[in-house]
Order: C-alpha cells, then sequence, then structure tokens
C-alpha cells in the first residue's frame, strides 16, 4: 500500500501527539521549565519598569529554547528507548517523513507551552506579550527550532552524553533564531506594525527555508544504522 | 618497499614543508615589526591586526572547509575526507582562539574594553563555540564511520547557518535568499518529482 508523504508524516506527528497526551512528558516538561526559568531569571537581574519591559522577549526565547532542548532529547530518546525508531525505519515511506513528523510534533507542543508561558512572561516583566501578530513570530520561530532540534537531536541521539550534547549543538545554531525572534517580538510587544518587524520577520522565513533544504538533504546520513 | 618509499617521501615534505613554513613566519615576523610603519592614529598596537586577521581569516575558512568535506563525504563515503573535516575543525579553533584573544586585546587597547556586542566578535564567539560543538560531537561517538556521518550533518548545518549572522548586509542577505529559495526550489522539485513517480521507499 502506498501511502502519501503528507498522509505519512501526520501518521508519526499524530503518534507523537497520542504520546503526549498520555502522559505530558515534554509539554509538562517544557512549559514547567521555562515558567521556571523566567521567574530565575526575573528575580536574578532584578529589572523595573522599562528595563523589565524590553527585558520580556529575550527572557520568552532564551527560556523557550533552552527548555526546548529537553523536551526535543525526550521526543528522541523516547524512540529508541521502544525500538521505535527501528520500527520507523523500516517502514516502507521516505525516511524525510519521521523528521518532519517529529518536527510538527515538537512544533505543536512547544508552540502550546509558549502560548501558556506568555500570559505570565507579561505579568511577571509587566510587558504585552498578548497581541495577535505575535503568533506569527511565534510560529515561524518555533518551526524553525523544532525543525533543526528534530534533526539534531537524531544527530545526538548515538552519541555519549546526548542530553548535554544537544543544547551544545543546537544553541549555536538557533542564534541567529533567537536574535530574530526576540527583535521581532520587541518590535511587535511594543505596538509596533507588523511592517516594522519585517526584516526580522524575513530573516526568520529564510531560516526556516534554509534549515528546511539542510534538515531534508542530511537527514538520511543522520538516521542511517 | 612500497609503503617505505611513501614513508620517506612524505617525511621529506613535511620537513621541506616545516623548512618553508618557519623561513616565511620569520620573514612575516620581521615585515610586521621592522619593515611595517608605525600607524598614525593607533600607533604599535595596531599591529596586533597583523596576526588578528590572519588568524581570523583561517578560523572562519577551516570551517568552511570542514562543511565542504563533510558534504563530499556524505556523497563518496571516502575516510579521507572525514580526515581532513575534523583536522580541519582542530586547525580552525586554535586559530579561532587566537583571532579572539588578539582581536580582544586590541579592542581593550583601542575600545578600553576587552568584550563589546561588535558583530565581528559575535560571529567570532559563535565561531568558537560551533567549533567546540563540532569536536564534542564527534569524541561523543564511538563508531568511526557513523562519527564521520554525523559529524558531516552538523560540519554542514553550521556552515549554512554562519550566514545568518545579523551584521550581514539587507542585499547579502537577499542575494542569499534568493540563491537558496531558487536551489531549494529545484530540489522540492525534483523530490516531489521523485515520489509523485512512486519511487517512496528505498
Amino acid at each position: 500500500m502506498r501511502v502519501s508523504f503528507l498522509r505519512a508524516v501526520w501518521a508519526v506527528a499524530r503518534k507523537d501527539l497520542a504520546t503526549e497526551v498520555r502522559t505530558g512528558e515534554m509539554l509538562g516538561g517544557v512549559w514547567v521549565f521555562s515558567l521556571l526559568g523566567a521567574f530565575v531569571l526575573g528575580l536574578a537581574l532584578d529589572l523595573r519598569g522599562d528595563a523589565a519591559r524590553e527585558a520580556a522577549a529575550g527572557v520568552l526565547w532564551a527560556t523557550v529554547m533552552l527548555a526546548g532542548t529537553l523536551g526535543l532529547n525526550r521526543s528522541l530518546a523516547r524512540e529508541q528507548a521502544g525500538g521505535c525508531l527501528d520500527g520507523l525505519r523500516l517502514a516502507p515511506v521516505d525516511r524525510s517523513t519521521i523528521l518532519f513528523g517529529k518536527a510538527v510534533g515538537a512544533f505543536l507542543v512547544m508552540g502550546l507551552a509558549e502560548v501558556l508561558l506568555a500570559p505570565f512572561i507579561s505579568v511577571l516583566f509587566g510587558a504585552d506579550l498578548l497581541r495577535w501578530p505575535l503568533l506569527l513570530v511565534g510560529g515561524l520561530g518555533t518551526l524553525g527550532y523544532a525543525l533543526v532540534g528534530t534533526m539534531l537531536a537524531t544527530v545526538a541521539l548515538r552519541a555519549r552524553a546526548r542530553e548535554v550534547l544537544l543544547p551544545v549543538l543546537l544553541l549555536p545554531i538557533a542564534v541567529p533564531l533567537l536574535i530574530a525572534c526576540v527583535r521581532a517580538t520587541q518590535v511587535l510587544a511594543a505596538g509596533g506594525a507588523l511592517a516594522a518587524a519585517g526584516r526580522w520577520l524575513r530573516l526568520l522565513v529564510v531560516y526556516d527555508l534554509v534549515m528546511l533544504a539542510v534538515a531534508m538533504l542530511t537527514f538520511d546520513a543522520a538516521v542511517e544504522e | 618497499m612500497h609503503v617505505e618509499g611513501g614513508k620517506v617521501k612524505a617525511g621529506c615534505t613535511g620537513f621541506l614543508l616545516a623548512i618553508v613554513g618557519a623561513g616565511v613566519m620569520l620573514a612575516a615576523l620581521a615585515m610586521v615589526f621592522l619593515v611595517a610603519p608605525r600607524e598614525a592614529t593607533m600607533g604599535d598596537v595596531q599591529r596586533i591586526f597583523y596576526f588578528h586577521v590572519a588568524f581570523a581569516w583561517v578560523g572562519f575558512l577551516a570551517f568552511l572547509v570542514t562543511g565542504v568535506s563533510g558534504a563530499l563525504y556524505l556523497v563518496w563515503r571516502a575516510q579521507g575526507l572525514d580526515w581532513l573535516g575534523s583536522s580541519s575543525a582542530e586547525v580552525g579553533l586554535v586559530f579561532i582562539s587566537a583571532a579572539l584573544l588578539a582581536g580582544s586585546l586590541w579592542a581593550r587597547l583601542t575600545w578600553g574594553t576587552y568584550w563589546t556586542r561588535e558583530p565581528r566578535l559575535t560571529i567570532s564567539a559563535l565561531q568558537w563555540l560551533v567549533y567546540a560543538a563540532y569536536l564534542m560531537l564527534r569524541r561523543a561517538v564511538d563508531d568511526p564511520q557513523r562519527r564521520a556521518r554525523l559529524g558531516a550533518v552538523y560540519g554542514i548545518t553550521d556552515e549554512l547557518h554562519q550566514y545568518f549572522v545579523p551584521s550581514r548586509s539587507a542585499e547579502g542577505l537577499d542575494a542569499l535568499a534568493d540563491a537558496l529559495g531558487s536551489f531549494l526550489g529545484a530540489w522540492l522539485y525534483a523530490r516531489v518529482a521523485r515520489l509523485a513517480a512512486g519511487a517512496v521507499s528505498r
């Protein structure tokens, strides 16, 4: 039986989401850890007024990206623990469906964690992160992060001390993404128009496209036995 | 006999390279300290440039070699390409460290601070982290072929992400976006065509 590419991707994503609904491991981990991170940073930096408001975007993205490495590690470790990755590799579908399916799953979980985190950071730092245009920044940024993150979690999967390795591999590559997300969020949270954040949004789109291409070209080599 | 001959030849080449390298380095040092004139505004501090810029060039170029040899490795699977890529990363780490050190000394003497949010300093520091990550990944994988494969994947990913550093001009970014867009388009088309043709599994 031949399965279309998109249906295969969705099947992998649905499997991840079903596990997530039953365990809540990834969402709980990412959300609670980033909430904790934001709280700790708030105490450590001790910012007031305008300074706190300007720091909110940076705190949101930095904590989400740090917490994301935990979730991504979990997502791939789960595959390996149950021998599930071997099963996926044997499936008669293109290998990139594994990457995209898992990236879609990570994207949805991380996106939900961000939506749940935004009100708390808004309150803690006195900023207004609950604006519709921010969904665009969040979507583009999380998409790129989930893609690169899933890719590199696969790379780290067979290495020793992968829990330590994934953040070391992923965060330098995510720096351009981080900068673009933070700047765009700052502009939009301050009430700026979408056009004012255009430069950063364009960077996000290009980053996503480039990483999509790189991931598609190299993923086969990353999951090879 | 053949192997021994090769060894002798390699030994000779290495010795010659060392002699030539030492000579050229001494000449360069003499030029830097004795021949080059004293810069008008910065004074002798400017002589750091002769080291710093060269360190930085090698530091960035070495990772380009790692990225390209990684890509070629994934195509040809030749062990030599992996050796080239990993040695290049080790050389690059040394040079980017030297570039950071020299750059930061220069910044202290010129701007009055060791570190500032200057784009070139930032990308050099990022490059250092990328080298560290690449070498850490290699050390954490035991199987040589898997190490080569994963190293190559990471090398390629890194090399491409370097072009996003925000200090790059908007025109450069646009040109890059166009080039990558067309590349991606062509590649996606080929992929979709192949999927549509029914070559789904491998």
